[in-house]
């Protein structure tokens, strides 16, 4: 029967070589992984902050995660995002075993889409840090408004 | 033969060019430079697109600018950056690439080179990115030869949001991809060579990691 685990490894191979393919680079190649979903999905606000929370209270919703917290810097730019259970850390687990260091985060990618879309920020993943023995990742990112050069 | 050599140890990567047309007879033989290079099952995947429209080149340029600022301001919260520029020790200078990098200014030069050859593929091949990057470097040989200057610039498709833009941009249908903007023009700057790694450290004999006996 196929399982969980199954989808996992066929994620983590697929992962494991785009990393082959394009090293650090393939950080670029999916920032837009999981965008389909959450664009699937209702969601609102004006602020970074009430685009967060409403993504985070869908992706609770549907199981995506059990938890994600946050917090800025003085500057405002810098946000430190704590994600508790995520359905795709075994996946990153897995690949941190195997030497590949954690270029995808889709939850993440998903909230940031949807400032980029509904706010019109400039949004970046800075890194990602996977803690598989406290179930638990540690993602930094860059919400700024970007002047025109 | 140690001509080829000489024109590979002195081209540059330029950053800075004239505001001087490129004649089309030197854009052709840069082409042809690249359609002499090699490809697997002889597929010759490359098809070249040459931009010479102003408002194309802003466009594209306001993409790469994103792009590079999105990119290098994430450098900069991490301290990254800082690391990479440990060895810049004047204050003013540090600042000033920090400024360069976060505002994505480091790319914006692709708006003002007098053309854009933007190398693309087609995906129904072996090996896409080895040919078109072959086929890149053909060019970029040739145009140093001919006494233009050129730049590969990535930051308008490196990424996926950007790449889908420039994409649309360009009309490039499904089933090829960009792999290359190529800035090109006469240069207006003439940069150092960039150190290069010796011989001994990148050289194994047999198996990785061997040192050659030398």
């Amino acid at each position: 029967m196929i399982d969980n685990f199954y989808f996992q490894d066929i994620v983590s191979s697929l992962v494991k070589t785009l990393y082959y393919e394009r090293g650090c680079g393939a950080y670029f190649r999916v920032t837009m992984v999981g965008t389909d979903f959450i664009d699937r999905q209702r969601i609102e606000g004006k602020t970074p902050e009430q685009v967060i929370e409403n993504c985070v209270k869908v992706l609770i919703q549907n199981d995506m995660f059990t938890n994600a917290a946050y917090q800025k810097d003085e500057s405002g730019t810098f946000f430190t995002f704590e994600i508790e259970g995520c359905r795709h850390l075994p996946v990153e687990a897995r690949l941190k075993e195997e030497g590949v260091p954690a270029f995808v985060c889709p939850p993440i990618n998903m909230i940031l889409y949807k400032i980029r879309q509904l706010i019109n920020l400039a949004v970046e993943i800075a890194d990602i840090t996977v803690n598989q023995n406290d179930g638990r990742c540690i993602v930094r990112v860059v919400v700024f408004k970007q002047e025109d050069v | 033969m140690d001509d080829i050599l000489e024109i590979m140890k002195t081209r540059r990567s330029i950053r800075r060019y004239k505001q001087k047309d490129v004649p089309d007879e030197l854009l052709e033989k840069i082409m042809e430079a690249g359609r002499w290079s090699p490809s697997g099952d002889n597929a010759q995947p490359w098809r070249f697109i040459v931009v010479r429209d102003p408002e194309t080149k802003k466009v594209m340029g306001k993409i790469a600018t994103e792009g590079s600022g999105r990119r290098f301001t994430a450098e900069y919260f991490t301290g990254r950056m800082q690391e990479r520029f440990e060895g810049l020790k004047d204050p003013e200078k540090r600042a000033k690439a920090f400024r360069k990098l976060i505002s994505g200014v480091v790319s914006s030069f692709l708006a003002d080179a007098p053309v854009i050859i933007v190398v693309c593929a087609k995906l129904d091949v072996w090996d896409v990115p080895y040919d078109a990057a072959m086929a890149t470097q053909n060019m970029q040989l040739m145009a140093h030869a001919l006494g233009l200057g050129t730049c590969v610039v990535v930051a308008p498709v490196s990424d996926m949001r950007d790449d889908i833009k420039t994409m649309k941009l360009l009309n490039v249908p499904h089933g090829y991809k960009i792999v290359a903007p190529l800035a090109v023009g006469y240069p207006d700057e003439s940069p150092n060579p960039r150190p290069r790694l010796p011989l001994n450290d990148i050289v194994y004999d047999e198996k990785f990691g061997q040192r050659r006996k030398k």
